[in-house]
């Protein structure tokens, strides 16, 4: 067909899609008259435009790596070098592994056959230099390396021995283990590592999954130095290869896995093993044990024990009721455990948080990633007395662990400063100060603050560097419910979509537009919206989020990234090309990191300074937390649109905690606030738009009246920023309710 | 906002684009080799902000988008003229698949998708460039209009009717 033909075909092809039914039978009548050598393409084309079919055309995926070739598992009887695939064993985030045997062994002798990717054909011969010291491990609790090679299309593949034995968690779980028993089990783990790290390989991802134990007893570690291959095959930005929950902080921060970093996982091994629980909850162990777990997983890598050996002496020390040589005891800790657990149900509780050093290291510890140990942290010890009431002052007494020198203190609630509790005579605690020595302050309570949430004493160096951050307060209940007046204050009509509204310390809000694509600013001087950002193409949905420091950042949905805002222009931090990144949830805890989920139910942080994505709550059970708010600590509130229910994810944990369960009232619940007095406000139902409110430690809602609801923000006690059926933003002032 | 002339592969900004939405696609494609034009939405993003960032003024943000489209096809199929060479090439160590069934993936494969669009070109280069905005960085029809400056009308005429020609071409396949 020539353009000319094709260009009347056009015409009249316009012309039948005008026409309906029998009048395009009308068309086609007369182009068989009038240009009958067109009539029968014409035909053609309207019957497949008729077809029913997809809109647009998706492309296929790539014919691509193992993993996805072989997404139905692997056919039994493929070749691998010599090997012939018996069945597939599983898969993981290196590769695929099957169990395999050589075709020309006569005794069908069974190995295992990992295949790992890779992304260039010269990090094969990286491989190739590994492989040598892995080869040259000989260990009685190590999976010896048997066979290597590349195939020809990037995948490089190990064989190794074959174990046949569950995980060590199973088999302590199933047997019902005693303690002393699993503490001479681990004894052979803690050895094949020792020996490991005398021959200068560091395993990098040790957890139950990799270390197996037989029906003898005998225990066989896999995977010695496989993360470590992979690993440099990938670059900076990339997924690193380890297990968040049994990773060191400095693996998440992304910096160089070290002897340091093994001793750190098989810290988190062996308390998973002894407690049940992941992360482990020390405390049910006996303290000298608590002390050597804890002294395992030091945040600070040069604190913790030098060598495995060392750690096996304490433990062996202890089976032998000695105390332990290198670590010590770390009570403290204890009640700041205690304190959390009960936090949400504490009511104007006397809260007595004897904070030591141990205890802010396994805080700082259980949030991946944060950048800690390589500041200086002074421990404190905080006396707090009874939590304030509006108005009223409490007295706070720092103990300094540690000689330390202090510049300037802020007192901050939410990431904001100075918003709900001041201490006018903070600079008391600015000073050098000698360990032992103490200052006093006394935190003012805002006259219209009934009972703080949670808020923090942060110090600063000489640097401006924040040197600690610690909590100083519990649960408080709100007597005063607040709620929006009748009018809004303020409305901003003609916006595109706009989704995840957020402010910031001087009441600015930000917002993105879903479908104009630009990041927004309503300026809390009254002035014009401003459009700080435009994206090149649609954001379909995201949200934005500012730090304490006023730095905004956004998340586009079809970006699949989130990005800060640097001088106006946008530098992307993180990407998750794997999810859609859901509205209404990008939030920045006080430190600084990060969080946001995706449609598949996975939930990320992004760790302050790092541009390291770590996923802190896993897909595929049916959640989809559009709407997420992290508070000052980085605990996590989600609304769930899937369960129609509103879970919280406390910090440095890997299990949701339900606070609302389905209720009736919750439905297709997409964005979620935390008010500074712990009461939630969550926007309902799209299509019934409204919000509900949920008093601290109830479960019952009440409805606000209607203020909209597809994004929530709040400025303090102030101000309630809401969307408007997806193209207004209303500013709200909020009053007390009328009892 | 202009209409400034047909970008052709062989113009400068197409290299540039093309050269820095490659080196994303690599790392990005490595990794989640499916859905290709979902991510290609955020590469389309990223390499914008990065050539934005380094020098180049990109007023002119849907010349960019339709160079950005061009590349992004040209990158697609040269991956998948790479993987295709690969199954055939040889060395040591070779991964036996005779015999083997491999599950053919849902979807239209991009070779043959990037011919048939090379003949629609010829009849109707505008069409082309249509399907092209649509399907490799996923505009919507309203975007697609605001691109190249015509009605949102002709945009959901000239879609049907390449769809309709694209449908049989691609089923004759």
């Amino acid at each position: 067909m020539t353009p000319d033909e094709w260009a009347r075909l056009k015409l009249w092809f316009g012309e039948a899609l005008n026409a309906e039914g029998a009048a395009r039978e009308d068309v086609l009548v007369r182009v068989r008259q009038e240009a009958p050598e067109l009539a029968a393409e014409l035909g053609s084309l309207l019957a497949a435009h008729e077809d029913p079919g997809p809109e647009t055309f998706e492309l296929a995926p790539l014919p691509a790596s193992w993993k996805e070739r072989f997404s139905d598992g692997v056919p039994a009887g493929l070749e691998i070098g010599r090997y012939r695939v018996v069945r597939e064993l599983g898969r993981g985030g290196a590769g695929l592994v099957l169990l395999a045997e050589r075709g020309d062994d006569e005794f069908h002798r069974p190995v295992a056959l990992k295949l790992l990717r890779f992304r260039q054909a010269e990090e094969a011969n990286r491989l190739r230099l590994e492989r040598g010291s892995l080869a040259r491990m000989q260990h009685g609790n190590i999976a010896t390396l048997l066979d290597w090679g590349t195939t020809d299309d990037g995948a490089a593949w190990l064989a190794t021995e074959f174990v046949a034995g569950e995980s060590i968690d199973a088999y302590c779980r199933q047997r019902g283990l005693s303690q002393d028993a699993i503490l001479e089990l681990f004894a052979q783990v803690g050895a094949a590592v020792e020996y490991a790290h005398g021959q200068a390989v560091v395993h990098r991802d040790l957890k139950p999954g990799n270390i197996l134990v037989n029906r003898h007893g005998v225990v066989k570690l896999l995977d010695f130095g496989i993360s470590q291959m992979t690993d440099a095959a990938a670059d900076a930005s990339d997924l690193r290869r380890y297990t968040p929950r049994y990773a060191s902080p400095e693996q998440l921060r992304g910096e160089p896995a070290t002897a340091a970093s093994d001793v750190y996982s098989l810290g988190v091994v062996l308390g998973q093993l002894l407690t049940g629980e992941l992360p482990p909850d020390t405390c049910a162990v006996p303290a000298p044990l608590d002390a050597i777990l804890n002294h395992a997983m030091d945040t600070d890598p040069a604190r913790r024990y030098a060598t495995v050996g060392a750690m096996l002496h304490d433990l062996e020390r202890y089976r032998r009721h000695l105390p332990p040589r290198e670590a010590a005891s770390s009570w403290p800790q204890r009640t700041w455990l205690l304190y959390r657990r009960h936090r949400r149900t504490l009511v104007f509780a006397a809260v007595v948080a004897a904070i030591a050093g141990p205890a802010l290291g396994w805080w700082r510890r259980s949030r991946p990633g944060e950048p800690g140990p390589s500041r200086p942290m002074p421990a404190i010890n905080f006396a707090a007395q009874p939590v304030g009431q509006a108005g009223t002052t409490l007295p706070l007494r720092v103990v300094w662990r540690q000689g330390t020198r202090i510049q300037s203190v802020a007192v901050v609630t939410q990431g904001v400063r100075n918003l709900d509790f001041t201490s006018p005579d903070a600079s008391a605690c600015a000073g050098t100060f000698a360990a032992g020595s103490s200052c006093e302050m006394h935190i003012r309570f805002a006259p219209t603050v009934e009972g703080v949430r949670y808020g923090a004493v942060v110090f600063y160096d000489s640097q401006g560097r924040e040197t600690n951050t610690q909590f100083i307060l519990g649960g408080g209940q709100g007597q005063e419910s607040w709620v929006p007046a009748p009018m809004p204050l303020r409305t901003i009509p003609g916006l595109n979509y706009p989704r995840g509204l957020s402010t910031d310390g001087q009441g600015n809000a930000y917002f993105v537009e879903a479908y104009a694509n630009t990041v927004d600013e309503i300026p809390a001087d009254g002035s014009q919206l401003r459009v700080l950002a435009r994206m090149p193409l649609r954001l379909q949905g995201g949200a934005t989020a500012v730090d304490g420091a006023g730095t905004v950042y956004f998340s586009s949905a079809a970006g699949h990234a989130i990005y800060r805002l640097e001088n106006g222009i946008p530098n992307r931090i993180a990407s998750v090309p794997s999810e859609t990144l859901l509205d209404n949830n990008l939030s920045v805890d006080g430190a600084g990191n990060l969080y946001t989920s995706g449609d598949t139910g996975n939930i990320y942080m992004v760790a302050a300074g790092t541009r390291q994505v770590v996923q802190l709550y896993p897909a595929g059970r049916g959640h989809r937390f559009v709407g997420m708010e992290s508070d000052y600590q980085g605990n996590l509130f989600c609304a769930d649109y899937i369960t129609n229910a509103l879970y919280e994810l406390p910090v440095g944990s890997a299990a949701l905690v339900p606070i609302v369960k389905p209720d009736g009232r919750l439905y297709q619940p997409h964005a979620i606030l935390v008010l500074a007095n712990g009461d939630m406000l969550v926007g309902n139902d799209l299509a019934n738009s409204h919000v509900l409110r949920y008093e601290f430690g109830s479960d019952r809602a009440v409805r606000l009246p209607a203020v909209g609801n597809q994004s929530l923000a709040l400025y303090g006690e102030s101000r309630l920023f809401t969307v408007i059926d997806n193209r207004e933003v209303a500013v709200y002032p909020l009053r007390p309710a009328e009892k | 906002m202009s209409r400034s002339a047909p970008t052709s592969p062989h113009d400068a900004t197409f290299a540039e684009v093309y050269r820095t939405l490659r080196g994303l696609a690599d790392a990005y494609m490595h990794r989640f080799a499916d859905s290709p034009t979902l991510q290609a939405t955020a590469l389309v993003h990223e390499a914008y902000l990065k050539m934005a960032h380094d020098s180049r003024d990109y007023t002119d943000q849907a010349h960019f988008i339709r160079t950005a489209a061009m590349a992004m096809r040209q990158i697609l199929v040269d991956h998948a003229r790479a993987r295709q060479s690969q199954k055939r090439g040889s060395g040591e160590d070779h991964l036996t698949l005779e015999g083997v069934d491999l599950a053919q993936p849902a979807g239209v494969d991009v070779l043959v998708l990037h011919d048939a669009l090379h003949r629609l070109e010829v009849m109707d280069a505008q069409q082309a460039q249509i399907v092209e905005l649509r399907c490799f960085i996923g505009l919507s029809v309203v975007e697609t209009a605001q691109n190249l400056q015509i009605s949102e009308a002709t945009v959901k005429r000239d879609w049907a009717m390449a769809r309709a020609w694209l449908r049989r071409e691609l089923e004759a396949k």
